[in-house]
C-alpha cells in the first residue's frame, strides 16, 4: 500500500518536472534548495519543490520495503524482463530514465516504483538478497553492475562544494550513468533498472553541498526499480 | 535393398564357402571381396537387435566366417595412401599422380571423412568422398588453377559430406549468407577462397564434438585431423592461389567480421585457428557489431556532430579558486551573468546549430565557424573584460571518428555483455552447445572486449581533443585569437569482471571529459590572456615598479583592482591578476621592490586607500646634512577639483593603464567665463598630450 502511495506521488512529482521542463541540472538543484526555506524563494519551480517536501515527509514514515522490492524483482524476471543493476540512483537520475524513456518509447513506457530501504545502505538490500557482493548479485541476476554512482557519491560529489560545481560534477558523472543505462533498456525493450537506495543533498554551511546516504538520510531511503517497456 | 534378396545373396555365399570347404580338401582358395558404406555397417549394428533373428543370425554367421577367412578386424577403416590410391582410380588419375593434381592440405579432409570416429558420421564414407574431391577437381578445372585446393569448395560438398540433414540446411544457409555479405565487397574473389577453406575443412555432422575438440585445442597442441583452419595454414593456401602477403593480411582481417558462425580462437600454441559451426561466434558478433555500428554513425554525421555537442561539449565544466570553465549553447545567457575581477571566466560556445552544419559531412563549415567567431567577437567587444575568454570548438573528421567508434564500441559490450556474458554466469538462455562454446572463447572474447574498448577510449579522446579551434581573448588590444590544443592523458579499462566492463568504460568517458575541461581551462589561462601563479605576477609588477621607479622616481599600485601587465619579450601577452591575487602579493612585490633600491636610494612606501606608493631618492654620503624627504608625487585626483588638469589626466590615465586600460571619461563643467578659460586652457593641454601620443609607440598599455 505504502509503495502504492510514494509510486503516485513519485510519478506526479516526475510528470509535473517534465511539463514544467525541469532539466537533469534543475531537479537536481531544487533537491539540493528543498529543505532550505530561505532558498525556495530563488526558484520558480514551487509547485515541484512542494512534491519533493511531500515524498519527503512520505518516505520518513514508510516502513522498510526491500522485501517486497526483491518479490516483485524476481516475479518480473521470471516474466521475461531483464534486470539492471545500479549501486544508488537518485532522484534526478530516475528523473533522467523516466524522462528519456518517456520521449523515446512513449508515455506509458517508464513505470517507476519505489521501494524504502530504511537504513539507506546497500548492507541491508545486499542481506535481503542474501549476496555478500552486489556483483555477487549481479552474477546471480545475470546482469551488469553500474557501481560508478555510488563511488562518485562517496568519492568526488561528498566532498562539500559550491551548488554549482556540485551540479556539473553530477551531470558528468552520474547524468552520465542514467543516460547510458536508457539506452541499455531501451535496447532490451522489455527490462527493469534496480539499485539498493538514492542519494541525498547535504547542505555546509555557508555556501556548499555535498551527496551522502545513510540511516540519517531522507530520500536516499528511496531503492527504485524502473520497468521498462519500449 | 530389400532384406529377402540379402538374405538370399548372404546364404548363398555362406553355401558356397561350406561346399568349397567339403570339396576342395585344402588344396584351392577363394577370394571374397566385401564393402560397405561405414554409415550401412553402423546402422547395422544399431538395429540387429531389433530383427527377426534368423536373419541375425544369418548375417552374424556371415560377418564370422568373414573374419574367420582374413586378418582384418571389423573397424580396421582406409589409411590416407589406400584412400588416396581408391581416389586416383575412381578419378581416372594414375597411380601417384593424386598428390600433383590435390593439394596436400586434402590429407586433413580426407582423414577426417575416412577415421573410425569420423565427425562426419552422415557421409557414405568413400562414396562421398569421391563425389566431394569430383567437386573440387572441377571447380579448380573452372578457375584454371595449376593445383586443387580445398579452397575451391562448393555448396555440393555440404550435400555430399550431409546429406538429407538439418545440419546441410543450416551450413547453406550460412554459406548462402557468407556469400551475400561478399557481393559487393572488392576483395570478393579472395576472400571466398578463405571462407571456402574454413567449410571444407571444418564443416562438421557433430557440432558438440567440434566444440570438444575446440576446448582440447586450447589447452594443448591440436591433433593433425581437429577440423580447424590454423592461421598458418590459411595463409598457405592462398599464396598457392598467388595472393600476395599484403592482400592475405586484408583477407585474414576481414575474416573477423564476415559472419558471426566462422570463429576464430587462439590455440595453445599462440596461432590462431578459424572454423565454421552452426552456432554463432559472440567474439564475431561483437566485432561486427561494433564494425556496422561505425558505419551507420558515420552514415549520419549531422547526427554524431549533435551527439558530441550534446553529450561531451555541453558537459565540459572545470572550477577552482581563480578560474571558472563553462559550456554554453547561447551567448544570451552571459550578458546579464555578474563577472568576478577575482575569476578568470573561460566559456566554451557551443552552438548547436552552427557546429552540426557540416561541409562534405566531414567537419564544420566555415562559413557556420566564422558566425560563430563573429558573434563571440561582439559579445567580447560588449564585455570588455580582460578575465573572460571565448573557446570555439569546431566539429572535425577526427572528432566525428572518434565519436562513432566510441559510441559503437559501447553499444555492442553492452549488448553483449547483457545479452550473452552475464547470463552465462547466471545459467540461463543459451543452449548447452552455445554455452560451451561461449565459455570456451570468453577468454579471447574478454581480450578482444578490452583491447576494443580502450581502442575506444583512445578514439573518444582522440575526439574531444580535435574539437577544439582556437580561443578568443579580449586584450588591450582588442579581440584576439589562439589556436588551442590540448594534451591528454591516456586512459584504460580492465576486463576482470565483465559485469563492471561497461559502467567502467563509461566512467573513463566521462573521465575524459573531466580531463578535457581541467586540460583546456590550463591551456586557455596560458594564452594570450595568462592566468599565472603568484610568483610570475610578483616578477611581472615588480619589474613593472622599478622601471617606474628608475624613470621617474615614482611609482605605484593598487591592491583592490585587478591588473593586467604586458609580458615583456613576448608578442602581444599580457597577464591577468585577479584583485584577490594583488592582495596576497602586494607586499611581497612592495619587500622587493625595496630590496631592490635600498643599498643606493632611500625607499619611502605608503600604502593609502588601497594604493601602494613607493618613492626613491639616491642616498647621500654625507653623514651632517639631513637627507630631505623627496617631495610627494602628485596624486590623481578627479579633474574638476585639481588645479593642473594635465596632472589630474595623467594620473587618471596611470589608474587606467594599471587597470589594464579602458576608456577615460571627461567630464567638463562650464559655469561661468573663468570656468570656460579653465576648460579651453585643459583642452588644449589635452590636444597637446593626444598629438605627443602619436608621435611616441612606447605610450601606456591600452593606448
Amino acid at each position: 500500500m505504502t509503495v502504492k502511495r510514494l509510486k503516485n506521488s513519485l510519478e506526479l512529482l516526475l510528470e509535473k518536472a517534465m511539463i514544467r521542463g525541469l532539466s537533469y541540472t534543475d531537479f537536481l538543484r531544487l533537491l539540493a534548495l528543498y529543505s532550505h526555506q530561505s532558498e525556495l524563494d530563488t526558484t520558480d519551480f514551487h509547485d515541484v519543490l512542494a512534491l519533493i517536501r511531500r515524498i519527503s515527509k512520505e518516505v520518513e514514515k514508510a516502513p522498510d520495503s526491500l522485501i517486497q522490492m526483491k518479490q516483485r524483482a524476481v516475479d518480473i524476471v521470471k516474466r521475461g524482463y531483464k534486470p539492471f543493476l545500479v549501486d544508488c540512483f537518485g532522484l534526478p537520475e530516475i528523473y533522467e530514465v523516466y524522462t528519456r524513456v518517456t520521449k523515446q518509447c512513449g508515455a506509458l513506457a517508464a513505470s517507476v516504483e519505489p521501494y524504502i530501504n530504511a537504513s539507506a545502505l546497500t548492507s541491508e538490500f545486499k542481506r535481503t538478497y542474501g549476496s555478500q557482493t552486489m556483483l555477487e548479485l549481479a552474477k546471480a541476476l545475470g546482469t551488469s553492475l553500474y557501481k560508478s554512482t555510488d563511488m562518485s557519491v562517496h568519492m568526488d560529489l561528498g566532498k562539500p562544494m559550491g551548488l554549482d560545481s556540485l551540479l556539473d560534477l553530477a551531470r558528468l558523472k552520474l547524468k552520465n550513468v542514467a543516460e547510458g543505462l536508457v539506452n541499455d533498456v531501451v535496447r532490451a525493450k522489455r527490462a527493469f533498472i534496480i539499485s539498493d537506495h538514492g542519494y541525498d543533498v547535504y547542505f555546509s554551511p555557508p555556501d556548499k553541498y555535498h551527496l551522502g546516504h545513510g540511516h540519517e538520510s531522507r530520500l536516499a531511503k528511496v531503492a527504485p526499480l524502473i520497468i521498462v517497456e519500449c | 535393398m530389400d532384406r529377402r534378396i540379402v538374405r538370399e545373396i548372404v546364404k548363398f555365399v555362406l553355401d558356397l564357402l561350406n561346399y568349397r570347404r567339403i570339396l576342395s580338401r585344402g588344396s584351392s582358395g577363394i577370394a571374397i571381396v566385401v564393402a560397405s558404406a561405414r554409415r550401412d555397417f553402423n546402422r547395422w549394428l544399431e538395429v540387429r537387435d531389433s530383427l527377426d533373428a534368423g536373419f541375425r543370425t544369418l548375417i552374424e554367421g556371415f560377418v564370422d566366417q568373414m573374419q574367420r577367412i582374413e586378418s582384418t578386424t571389423q573397424t580396421r577403416w582406409l589409411s590416407l595412401d589406400e584412400t588416396k590410391r581408391v581416389l586416383e582410380k575412381r578419378l581416372g588419375l594414375n597411380r601417384g599422380e593424386f598428390e600433383r593434381v590435390f593439394h596436400k592440405s586434402f590429407d586433413k579432409f580426407i582423414e577426417r571423412v575416412v577415421k573410425a570416429d569420423t565427425d562426419v558420421p552422415q557421409a557414405h564414407h568413400l562414396r562421398s568422398l569421391i563425389k566431394a574431391m569430383a567437386f573440387y577437381a572441377l571447380e579448380a578445372y573452372r578457375a584454371s588453377d595449376d593445383i586443387v585446393t580445398p579452397a575451391r569448395f562448393t555448396e555440393d560438398v555440404i550435400d555430399v559430406l550431409l546429406p538429407g540433414s538439418e545440419l546441410a540446411v543450416n551450413y547453406k544457409s550460412i554459406y548462402g549468407a557468407v556469400a551475400d555479405s561478399l557481393k559487393n565487397s572488392d576483395l570478393r574473389e579472395e576472400v571466398s577462397l578463405a571462407t571456402n577453406l574454413i567449410f571444407s575443412l571444418t564443416i562438421t555432422g557433430a557440432p558438440e564434438k567440434l566444440v570438444e575438440m575446440v576446448r582440447v585445442a586450447k589447452t594443448k597442441t591440436p591433433p593433425q585431423d581437429i577440423p580447424l583452419v590454423k592461421e598458418v595454414e590459411l595463409r598457405e593456401i592462398l599464396r598457392v592461389h598467388g595472393l600476395l602477403d599484403p592482400l592475405i593480411d586484408n583477407v585474414v582481417r576481414s575474416l573477423d567480421t564476415i559472419h558471426p558462425n566462422i570463429h576464430r580462437v587462439s590455440l595453445a600454441s599462440g596461432d590462431y585457428a578459424y572454423f565454421v559451426v552452426p552456432i554463432a561466434s559472440v567474439l564475431t558478433i561483437f566485432r561486427k557489431m561494433i564494425d556496422d555500428g561505425y558505419k551507420e554513425l558515420m552514415g549520419n554525421p549531422e547526427g554524431l556532430a549533435e551527439n558530441i555537442c550534446e553529450e561531451d561539449l555541453l558537459k565540459l565544466a572545470y572550477s577552482d579558486d581563480l578560474l571558472e570553465l563553462r559550456a554554453v549553447d547561447s551567448l544570451k545567457v552571459l550578458e546579464k551573468k555578474p563577472l568576478s575581477p577575482d575569476k578568470f571566466y573561460v566559456y566554451i560556445y557551443v552552438k548547436k546549430d552552427l557546429l552540426t552544419q557540416l561541409a562534405d559531412g566531414r567537419q564544420t563549415k566555415d562559413d557556420s565557424f566564422n558566425e560563430m567567431r563573429k558573434e563571440a567577437e561582439k559579445f567580447l567587444k560588449e564585455r570588455a573584460a580582460h578575465n573572460l575568454v571565448i573557446v570555439l570548438p569546431k566539429i572535425t573528421e577526427e572528432a566525428l571518428k572518434g565519436k562513432a567508434r566510441s559510441l559503437a564500441t559501447d553499444n555492442a559490450a553492452s549488448r553483449v555483455i547483457n545479452e550473452y556474458l552475464a547470463p552465462l554466469e547466471e545459467k540461463r538462455g543459451l543452449d548447452e552447445v552455445a554455452r560451451k562454446l561461449l565459455e570456451i572463447e570468453l577468454g579471447d572474447l574478454k581480450a578482444e572486449m578490452g583491447r576494443r574498448l580502450n581502442d575506444a577510449l583512445a578514439a573518444f579522446t582522440s575526439s574531444m581533443r580535435s574539437a577544439f579551434a582556437e580561443a578568443l581573448y579580449y586584450t588591450p588590444k582588442g579581440v584576439m585569437p589562439e589556436p588551442i590544443a590540448i594534451e591528454l592523458q591516456r586512459k584504460d579499462v580492465k576486463v576482470d569482471k565483465v559485469q563492471r566492463a561497461v559502467d567502467i568504460f563509461r566512467n573513463n568517458l566521462s573521465a575524459i571529459i573531466e580531463d578535457v575541461s581541467k586540460s583546456l581551462a590550463v591551456r586557455v589561462k596560458q594564452g594570450r590572456m595568462m592566468l599565472v601563479n603568484p610568483n610570475t605576477a610578483i616578477e611581472v609588477i615588480h619589474q613593472t615598479i622599478v622601471e617606474s621607479l628608475k624613470a621617474n622616481n615614482f611609482a605605484s599600485f593598487r591592491i583592490d583592482e585587478h591588473r593586467v601587465e604586458k609580458l615583456r619579450n613576448n608578442e602581444d601577452r599580457w597577464i591577468y591578476i585577479p584583485p584577490k591575487v594583488m592582495e596576497q602579493i602586494a607586499e611581497s612585490i612592495a619587500k622587493r621592490v625595496e630590496d631592490a633600491f635600498k643599498d643606493k636610494y632611500v625607499v619611502k612606501r605608503e600604502l593609502i586607500e588601497g594604493r601602494y606608493k613607493f618613492t626613491i631618492a639616491p642616498i647621500t654620503l654625507s653623514t651632517t646634512v639631513k637627507p630631505q624627504p623627496l617631495p610627494s608625487p602628485p596624486s590623481p585626483t578627479p579633474l574638476p577639483q585639481q588645479s593642473d588638469p594635465w596632472a589630474a589626466l595623467k594620473g587618471t590615465i596611470a589608474s587606467t593603464i594599471e587597470r589594464g586600460g579602458g576608456a577615460v571619461w571627461v567630464k567638463i563643467e562650464v559655469k561661468d567665463k573663468d570656468s570656460a578659460d579653465r576648460v579651453i586652457r585643459a583642452l588644449s593641454i589635452i590636444r597637446d598630450y593626444i598629438k605627443e601620443s602619436r608621435g611616441d609607440s612606447t605610450t601606456a598599455i591600452g593606448s
